[in-house]
């Protein structure tokens, strides 16, 4: 059970840092622009512990299923993660679509709702 | 040059017309809504507690609700909440009837169940707290659209070409 559950936090664990720091990259190809640098700095950093903080609770929660399905340990285990890849997938495509606007409106402002 | 514009717009054209016509597929989305995820995951924790903590004095069946209804609202509520809030712009009266439709659509879902199953005791205690959800639902969405309405940022309140 301690094995499964340390394989399930490293593996999650570091698929969300490494979503995490593909944001950052991202933000910083982005800020290549000198028109939308500072935004999308700022924008990326923001974004990155958002998705960070809301992405460790997730795989946290999803890790809470675990002792659920303790007699089909690997069954629990690939559920488990799987899940987890499809959320943080989910929330990293969500983190980008929003880095993307923010540049955006930088470039030509939104037209907000009165 | 001009050939190969025109052939490539032509090629264009007629992929669109196949997907159109053919497959009756949309080719062009009409602009969507990026979710605000602090505002979300706030409201979606908050909407039900908010409910159950106005009205637990009425027998304490808002209580029971939350026991029972709430793991079935967050895994049910939490990606069709995301999916409509991602095509629509929020607000409480549409949510509330999603999430009596919602409610609605879990009765054939308990049905085909039972007969999978065989409990008949599954088939009548279903029904009967199912029936608590017709109410419970839609509450439990209207709460969380005017919590999300609430808290929301100026940014993601505009529809956007995603």
């Amino acid at each position: 059970m301690l094995f499964l559950t340390l394989t399930y936090i490293a593996i999650a664990a570091g698929g969300l840092i490494a979503l995490a720091l593909m944001i950052l990259k991202i933000g910083q190809m982005i800020g290549d622009c000198p028109q939308s640098k500072a935004a999308a700095r700022a924008a990326a950093v923001t974004i990155t512990t958002g998705f960070a903080a809301i992405g460790a609770g997730g795989v946290i929660l999803i890790g809470a299923v675990l002792p659920i399905l303790r007699d089909e340990p690997l069954a629990a285990l690939m559920l488990a993660l799987g899940f987890a890849a499809l959320c943080l997938g989910l929330g990293f495509t969500h983190a980008v679509a929003t880095l993307r606007a923010v540049v955006s409106d930088v470039m030509a402002p939104a037209v907000r709702p009165a | 040059m001009t050939e190969i514009t025109e052939r490539k717009i032509n090629n264009h054209f007629s992929y669109d017309f196949v997907a159109k016509r053919v497959f009756l597929i949309k080719t062009s989305r009409k602009p969507g809504y990026l979710i605000d995820p602090v505002a979300f995951f706030i409201a979606l924790v908050a909407g039900p507690l908010v409910v159950t903590a106005v009205s637990f004095w009425i027998l304490l069946i808002p209580v029971f609700a939350l026991v029972f209804g709430g793991p079935i609202y967050l895994v049910m509520g939490t990606p069709l909440l995301l999916i409509h809030l991602r095509r629509n712009q929020a607000s409480v009266r549409d949510l509330m009837s999603l999430g009596f439709l919602a409610a609605l659509a879990l009765f054939p879902i308990l049905g085909v169940a039972t007969q999978v199953i065989r409990e008949q005791i599954l088939f009548n205690g279903g029904f009967f707290l199912l029936a608590f959800g017709l109410l419970f639902g839609p509450l439990w969405a209207g709460a969380f659209g005017a919590i999300y309405l609430k808290l929301r940022r100026d940014f993601y309140a505009v529809a956007r070409p995603i």
